[in-house]
């Protein structure tokens, strides 16, 4: 998929996914991952160099590209964010499967190649258990995944994330707080047994 | 778990997260009964909700884009680039991947590390400039330096570069794992200085040296990779003078990163002397000068040219962490830093202290001319040391260091890096957003929502660095502020909108941090360019005019404030109607003022307005609400209507402790008010608890120089002068007055009432000389500022009579008595406390002065045996017998 991921597509996706068409989500899913790609290598012609590299930038930036504004009502815009913040979880969780798969397939000096931006957090969460412990909050609190990946992987603000769930900041701010409270449990008891 | 047990689980969690201490405590148990394991659940979720801290509240450690652009790259492991067989990956991050390969067509195998740009940040000029260099960087020969070989370019178009394959360890590691002292650190950071001494003999500047680009072989030899490299990805760096992209960011590594790199300013040869420097800083101590692990690129940028770093021989005494290469955390401990250097942590200390923090810190300095001249310089300095001469670097002083950032005021005590850091982030968004905003500027489309989205971010940040909203920041986020405040008008010049929302943004911060002087005029502009942009009524108008009128009541303009304020109210009724928490706010900003003035019914009513519209917007757990009671309080405290204002007092506090939490300003404010009132009741031992805790909060939250400190000292002080304990309330005073006078000027009234509280410390210590100053001190002030007959002019004069007649001045203590005494009366009636204690003063007085018929008549007046009802007049007229 290269230029077909117009503006025009996307927003007839998410209106025909909205409308109860199951397939459109995979399309769609496919036509975000590839934006989001295109935006982080700067592949755009034309593309000036210099863009933000947070998630929510991101993210942001794709649906600016890619849903017509006017023609959608906020339920989809909702969906959109919903459908980037679950692919940025993906992505950065796959990501880091595949370099604790490295490492322990490893045996080889590596020369650590360090540069600047490559990932790194003094206290950084290990996305693979955090992932892990995600799958298991779905099968209780859906809801509360999918705040958190609109909060945590799509970089959404509290009241960003409340305009795409339909509900009250304040809402946000209790069920993230309790999310948070949970999965923090959950990651040091997984750390410390 | 079910989903039923969870829902019913966190609804209860919520529910105790709202209550603290005790509440908290007697709601798990009431709810959980005898089910032990919901209490368990709910006791585990909400300590580990305490202890959550930033858990998640950065985003996730991986770089998203760098992520997603990696995944763009295809493997070449097994292909073929040109004579090159790529063997397997070596490595890989934001500028691309690097990989092994073997030159195959030869007869005899070379390995080579080939080093892959990644799509995005490859360009055909790169591979033109690539050719163009070549010869230079193939003749840099040197035992030291990796070769640069060849290069070409993918199938797919991707430029690579051939270098001579290094197999070693990183410097620091190679020094850590062997355990090598200081001395031989040192010889071989030599090595590298003289690698990197003949490149730039060849007018080679190297731009991202760093550990991992300094391999040292098994043989214990250095080798320097990527020379050159990083110029090939951007040749303008060195051309001229401009904010870097986020594209050249990625090809430096910040930690290593010169200030003129950050900022984008020509790179020379002194930009890898400072490098080197970071180095071994590192290399010697374990540490590095700066932490930016956690830093977004623009705060990195700002740590970098403005943090002064602590001089090795002191940061090997800390304890702090670092990110280890797992992505895990590595503690590093004096006793861990001193190993790996076969030392004690006393002997490291010793040996860096004097000369290498010397040398350290020269080589860091942030303006170029300062640093050492060339590498060379660096080196021969190194030499010096290492055999015992004298050697060229010299402590910097204090004045140059502090330097720059702090040039325009004075800042309290120790300027802690963390302030440091947090000033950083203003002047760092705004650098970033303004280099945003021109590039937003060709994409038209976007322009709108993107404009919308970096006042907000903006805003974020600085109402973070705002001390009452982002807890217990230092204070020294001022330099931060005003050293941005410059840039403003260039940055923003074709973005009125967005210039209107910083400057606004910027004038509530300097107004919170007590600077008054730049509010005004931050949001006098933002006013301008609101109206000019806006028109008629409009929000954010109404919202300057209120912070303006803000700055205006703060600094004691109370006629001005109360003109912005009607107009803001009047526009927001307009706009919102009458039932809008902005409509209260304008209320209660305008009780503020009438309460100021002494009308207390107008104010009272203000209040109680934007009391109930607040509770019907808002509800009744809102730290509004809680203001709002706190206002209606403090007038049913004036009026001495003491058990209504109590009551609302502590329902203002409960609320402000449950919403706020227990170290939050505005809980403050409640506490001290509370203790007040109870001061005022005579209930001292209880009052003193309050008000120290609300001295403690107002230190750590808003900084030791404060007005809102001045308020917890002073009070704190009168009770102390109350319980005759005068060497704390003296020392809490001047404390006072100097805070008072540096914030709000020598003749402002805040001064006064710090001197009137200072007169009836000494008065009731007995130095009524002294004391007498103090009141002709407070007089002087209030004389110019307030009506005569308001209330703290008349407690001024009441007192300043009171000392006349202590030091025998009759007929002048008669005279500031009555002119008290019937303010009072007029004022407050025949039965008022003061009006008591006036009679009684006056009493004193004429006893004092031999006129003991008169006195007697006020004796009785004071002792509510007379009725005072008609004494005024007559008192005056005795008065000038």
């Amino acid at each position: 998929m290269s230029e077909s991921a117009d503006n025009t597509d996307v927003t007839q996706l998410l209106i025909a996914w909205n409308g109860g068409e199951v397939g459109a989500r995979d399309q769609l899913l496919r036509a975000v991952y590839e934006e989001l790609r295109r935006i982080a290598s700067g592949q755009l012609v034309g593309e000036k160099p210099g863009h933000t590299l947070q998630a929510t930038a991101l993210v942001n930036e794709a649906y600016l590209r890619l849903v017509d504004q006017t023609r959608v009502h906020w339920r989809n815009r909702a969906h959109f964010f919903g459908i980037a913040a679950q692919l940025m979880r993906r992505i950065l969780v796959d990501y880091a499967r595949r370099r604790q798969a490295a490492k322990r397939g490893g045996g080889v000096t590596i020369v650590e190649f360090e540069d600047s931006l490559t990932p790194r957090s003094r206290r950084s969460v290990d996305l693979v258990v955090l992932d892990d412990i995600l799958t298991r909050l779905e099968e209780f609190d859906s809801r509360a995944v999918r705040l958190v990946e609109l909060r945590y992987f799509g970089g959404l603000t509290i009241e960003e994330t409340a305009e795409v769930l339909g509900v009250s900041p304040a809402t946000v701010k209790r069920e993230w707080a309790t999310a948070r409270a949970w999965m923090h449990r959950e990651l040091t008891r997984s750390s410390s047994g | 778990m079910k989903k039923d047990r969870w829902d019913e689980v966190k609804d209860l969690f919520q529910l105790a997260l709202e209550r603290r201490g005790e509440e908290r405590q007697d709601f798990i148990e009431e709810v959980s009964g005898d089910d032990s394991t919901l209490r368990v659940e709910l006791e585990s979720l909400l300590s580990s909700h305490d202890e959550a801290g930033t858990f998640m509240s950065r985003p996730p450690g991986a770089d998203a884009a760098a992520v997603l652009s990696l995944e763009a790259d295809a493997p070449l492991v097994g292909k073929r680039l040109g004579p090159y067989r790529v063997v397997r990956r070596v490595g890989r991050g934001g500028t691309g991947s690097v990989y092994l390969a073997v030159r195959d067509d030869d007869e005899f195998q070379l390995r080579v590390a080939l080093k892959v740009i990644r799509r995005g940040m490859a360009t055909d000029e790169m591979l033109q400039r690539f050719r163009s260099e070549r010869q230079i960087l193939a003749s840099i020969d040197h035992p030291n330096i990796a070769r640069l070989l060849d290069g070409g370019s993918t199938e797919d178009g991707l430029p690579y570069f051939v270098m001579e394959y290094i197999e070693g360890e990183p410097l620091h590691h190679y020094c850590d794992n062997n355990r090598l002292p200081l001395r031989d650190r040192i010889r071989l950071f030599r090595s590298v200085c003289d690698a990197v001494r003949l490149a730039h003999q060849n007018l080679v500047v190297h731009r991202d040296l760093k550990p991992g680009n300094i391999l040292v072989t098994a043989d214990g030899v250095p080798k320097l990779l990527d020379f050159g490299i990083a110029k090939l990805l951007n040749p303008e760096l060195s051309s001229d003078t401009r904010e870097p992209t986020v594209m050249e960011l990625r090809v430096m590594t910040p930690e290593y990163a010169s200030p003129e790199q950050m900022q984008g300013k020509a790179v020379t040869t002194a930009s890898d002397v400072y490098s080197l420097g970071v180095l071994l800083y590192e290399l010697l101590t374990g540490h590095r000068p700066y932490t930016l692990s956690d830093l977004p690129l623009h705060e990195m940028e700002l740590t970098v040219c403005t943090a002064e770093p602590d001089r090795p021989s002191d940061v090997v005494e800390v304890h702090s962490e670092e990110p280890g290469r797992d992505g895990g955390v590595r503690e590093i401990s004096p006793e861990s830093v001193a190993r790996a250097r076969q030392a004690t942590p006393e002997r490291l200390r010793r040996e860096l202290g004097g000369d290498l923090d010397n040398i350290v810190l020269k080589a860091l300095r942030k303006e170029p001319p300062r640093r050492y001249s060339s590498v060379e310089k660096l080196a021969d300095d190194l030499a010096n040391h290492l055999e015992g001469r004298p050697v060229a670097a010299q402590p910097d002083t204090f004045g140059y260091r502090a330097g720059k950032f702090l040039r325009r005021h004075r800042v309290p005590t120790a300027i802690a890096a963390t302030a440091m850091l947090f000033g950083i982030v203003l002047t760092g968004t705004i650098f970033l957003q303004s280099r945003r905003v021109a590039a937003e500027r060709d994409r038209a489309e976007h322009a709108a929502a993107e404009a919308v989205a970096v006042s907000a971010f903006l805003q974020e940040v600085l109402a973070a660095a705002d001390p009452i909203e982002g807890l217990g920041r230092d204070v020294s986020v001022l330099a931060a502020v005003e050293d941005a405040v410059p840039r403003i008008g260039t940055s923003f010049a074709e973005n009125p909108e967005i210039e209107a929302v910083i400057r606004y943004t910027i004038g509530k911060t300097f107004a919170r941090l007590g600077r008054f002087d730049e509010a005004d005029e931050q949001l006098r502009q933002a006013l301008t360019l609101r109206r000019q942009l806006f028109g008629g009524d409009h929000a954010e108008i109404a919202e300057t005019l209120n912070a303006l009128g803000e700055v205006r009541y703060d600094r004691g303009d109370f006629d001005g404030a109360e003109r912005l304020y009607d107009e803001a109210l009047a526009m927001r009724r307009r706009i919102f109607g009458a039932q809008h928490a902005d409509v209260a706010t304008s209320l209660d900003n305008l009780g503020n003022i009438y309460q100021e003035r002494g009308d207390e019914e107008a104010a009272e009513q203000a209040y109680r307005d934007g009391l109930a519209i607040r509770r019907e917007v808002l509800g009744p757990d809102h730290r509004d609400v809680a203001g709002s009671l706190n206002n209606v309080a403090t007038i049913l405290h004036d009026r001495d209507e003491y058990d209504a204002a109590e009551e609302m007092y502590m329902e203002s506090l409960a609320i402000s402790r449950r919403v706020l939490g227990d170290t939050h300003p505005e809980v403050a404010t409640s506490l001290n008010n509370l203790a007040v009132l109870l001061h005022d009741r005579d209930k001292l031992e209880e009052a003193e608890p309050l008000y120290r805790e609300a001295l403690a909060i107002s230190r750590r939250t808003l900084g030791a120089q404060h007005p809102g400190v001045v308020v917890s000292i002073s009070n704190l002080a009168v009770l102390l002068t109350g319980m005759k304990r005068f060497p704390e309330a003296e020392e809490l005073l001047s404390e006072s007055l100097e805070i008072s006078t540096a914030v709000w000027g020598e003749g402002a009234v805040q001064v006064a009432y710090v001197y009137r509280q200072l007169g009836s410390l000494e008065f009731d210590r007995g130095d009524v000389a002294l004391a007498f100053e103090h009141y002709e001190r407070t007089m002087a002030i209030l004389d110019t500022k307030l009506p005569t007959d308001h209330p703290e002019v008349v407690y001024a004069l009441a007192r300043k009579g009171r000392a006349l007649t202590a030091l025998d001045r009759y007929i002048e203590g008669e005279e500031c008595l009555l002119k008290a005494y019937n303010a009072a009366f007029k004022r407050w009636g025949p039965e008022d406390v003061d009006v008591l204690e006036f009679a009684g003063w006056i009493a004193d007085l004429y006893d004092a002065w031999g006129r003991p018929q008169v006195a007697e008549g006020y004796r009785a007046i004071s002792h509510g045996e007379a009725v005072a009802a008609t004494a005024s007049p007559v008192v005056t007229g005795a008065g000038q017998n």
